[in-house]
């Protein structure tokens, strides 16, 4: 039982060297899914989506921290928060993307279930040749599942 | 003597040499992870035949390994509550949010805080609140974090666990943290001191920070980066007890790895109490977790290496060599010592370095009048390779640790850039420390 049944497409795609403004309207658009970010040659090199805009609302030092480090001292207006998004408006979302690797069409469904058990709950599919074929996440195998009842 | 036959029967010094200069090599290429390098140079040292296995386990200083994994643990459960962040930030309210006056107490807090941690740590700590002080600064985080690398390797070298060349020293010796406290604050706090009032002179006293930026800063709740008061009581309870069992160790009789190590279980105990099993499990694995085994496993393999080296009898040639330059005497020998652990330091590991300087400096005790004569010689080794750390960006781990934060955080610290500016302060900084060799000991 391979994942190509339940694949659906993606909403959009991105380019490495789109613009994060452009980025977080796509992002928004596609009701803040998280979209595959493709290289010039077309392979997909990595995700972004509403937790990489998360991310870029925090102060660097915050970002660069582990997961102990707190925020909780920090007194901000949400006009610093809109400041700090809008510094890295024009940057290149491959600058801020969260690596991904694609899972490919023949990978089995059980197979593609146990990574999102692992937290990649937004995966992207691929063919023989490393192109986008869609997008392989909780909703579109549980929609399916359903719908085949 | 090698206990075991060597290799196609060549000379033990020979093949202890190569495997040495190999091992070295390929730390330095930075190609392979340093711990994988570290024991797969052990193991040759064994497979070929100049140790055995048992003589290459009696290399291993256990002490050193139980302080570094005792100490990490320790540290790993206390930054949880939060109080390095809440000691960054009130200190940064401490001087109302003036730049200038941010840039000496981040040095201050670095310095200190280092004294206690190991250095990679203290910057992993400190340097995120440092970066996202300078943001709401609206200034350039660079003479921020070029000042924090400076101060962790000057504070690091104060202490016996500040600095991994200071815990290797302590435990071949058996110098104390008094030792060490006594013998080498006085002079790191005359270089901090110095080093905060350049760093001043040619950044500090040209920052400026608009007045809603400064607001900003002083709008900071320091006790809001407090998550776990419990927490940080336990932590600060049991820090103060593992300080104040290094201090009174020699009294008591017990070796800093031991009082590391059971300080650390204590605060895991504590950490614990309250919590199931499961939870206990997963919490423990956590802290675990956080050691930072590729520098414990370096530390083995690296002990390994050198204990080869020592037993094949390279180091004591070598001693011998030395002591024919410099004619046996004490005070050109721990000039010689600290000057060339400083340069060599800028440019290579210190770790190695000083695990090999160890056993070098030992045998030449008979020279300089037994053990007591060597004193000099073991503070040079120290603040030679301690302070060295600071001529280059690749001198020491924190180093490297603060400029792969700086790239990515989108304010690089270059190569040149920095040692245009560095190399000459850790000259001023070991010319100082000279002085003071000099001065008190020669």
């Amino acid at each position: 039982m391979t994942c190509a049944p339940y694949v659906v497409p993606a909403s959009a795609v991105l380019r490495c060297d789109d613009s994060v403004a452009k980025a977080m309207s796509l992002v928004a658009a596609s009701c803040f899914a998280p979209l595959p970010v493709l290289s010039a040659e077309g392979r997909v090199v990595g995700l972004f989506g509403p937790r990489e805009l998360a991310r870029l609302l925090l102060p660097t030092g915050a970002r660069l921290a582990g997961g102990n480090f707190t925020l909780g001292f920090l007194s901000e207006q949400p006009e610093g928060l809109r400041e700090r998004l809008a510094s890295v408006a024009g940057d290149d979302v491959a600058r801020h993307m969260a690596p991904h690797t694609p899972i490919r069409a023949e990978t089995s469904l059980h197979e593609a279930l146990r990574r999102m058990h692992h937290g990649a709950t937004y995966q992207s599919v691929v063919d023989d040749q490393g192109r986008l074929v869609g997008m392989l996440t909780a909703a579109s195998v549980l929609t399916t599942l359903v719908e085949e009842r | 003597m090698p206990a075991a036959s060597v290799i196609f029967g060549l000379p033990p010094m020979l093949v202890a040499t190569l495997v040495l200069a190999v091992t070295y090599a390929a730390i330095i290429s930075e190609r392979v992870n340093r711990a994988v390098v570290a024991l797969l140079g052990a193991g040759i040292m064994i497979l070929c035949g100049v140790l055995d296995q048992k003589e290459a386990l009696a290399g291993i200083d256990f002490n050193t390994i139980a302080l570094l994994v005792g100490m990490m643990i320790l540290v790993a459960i206390t930054r949880r509550s939060g109080v390095f962040q809440f000691v960054a930030v009130w200190t940064a309210k401490l001087v109302k949010a003036n730049p200038a006056g941010i840039l000496v107490m981040l040095q201050v807090v670095t310095a200190l805080f280092s004294a206690l941690l190991d250095n990679v740590t203290t910057v992993l700590l400190v340097v995120p609140v440092a970066l996202v002080i300078t943001e709401q600064l609206k200034i350039r985080p660079w003479p921020f974090l070029v000042a924090m690398i400076f101060a962790s390797n000057i504070g690091g070298t104060s202490t016996l666990i500040g600095d991994p060349p200071n815990i290797l020293i302590g435990s071949a010796t058996g110098l104390s943290f008094n030792d060490f406290a006594m013998n080498l604050a006085p002079v790191i706090v005359g270089i901090q001191a110095v080093t905060i009032g350049v760093f001043h002179l040619v950044y500090g006293r040209a920052l400026n920070a608009s007045p809603e930026a400064r607001a900003k800063v002083m709008g900071m709740s320091a006790r809001a980066a407090i998550t776990d008061m419990v927490l940080l009581r336990q932590s600060l309870a049991v820090l103060a007890v593992v300080i104040g069992a290094f201090v009174f160790a020699h009294p008591l009789g017990l070796e800093p790895g031991t009082i590391a190590l059971v300080g650390a279980a204590l605060l895991m105990l504590l950490y614990c109490l309250g919590r199931d099993a499961e939870s206990q499990s997963r919490e423990i694995n956590r802290i675990f977790g956080e050691v930072e085994w590729i520098t414990i496993f370096f530390f083995i393999g690296l002990f390994v290496v050198v204990r080869g080296v020592e037993v094949a009898g390279v180091l004591h040639w070598l001693a011998q060599h030395l002591m024919a330059v410099t004619g046996g005497d004490r005070a050109v020998t721990a000039m010689l010592i600290l000057w060339a652990s400083a340069i060599l330091s800028a440019v290579v590991d210190n770790i190695p370095f000083v695990a090999t300087m160890i056993p070098l400096v030992k045998s030449m005790a008979p020279t300089m009048g037994g053990d007591a004569g060597l004193e000099p010689l073991w503070w040079a080794l120290s603040l030679g390779a301690c302070l060295g750390g600071n001529g280059t960006l690749v001198g020491a781990s924190a180093n490297l640790t603060v400029a792969g934060m700086a790239e990515r955080a989108g304010h690089p610290v270059r190569f040149m850039p920095f040692l245009k500016v560095a190399f000459g302060l850790m000259l001023l900084s070991v010319a100082i420390a000279s002085l003071y060799l000099w001065l008190r000991y020669l």
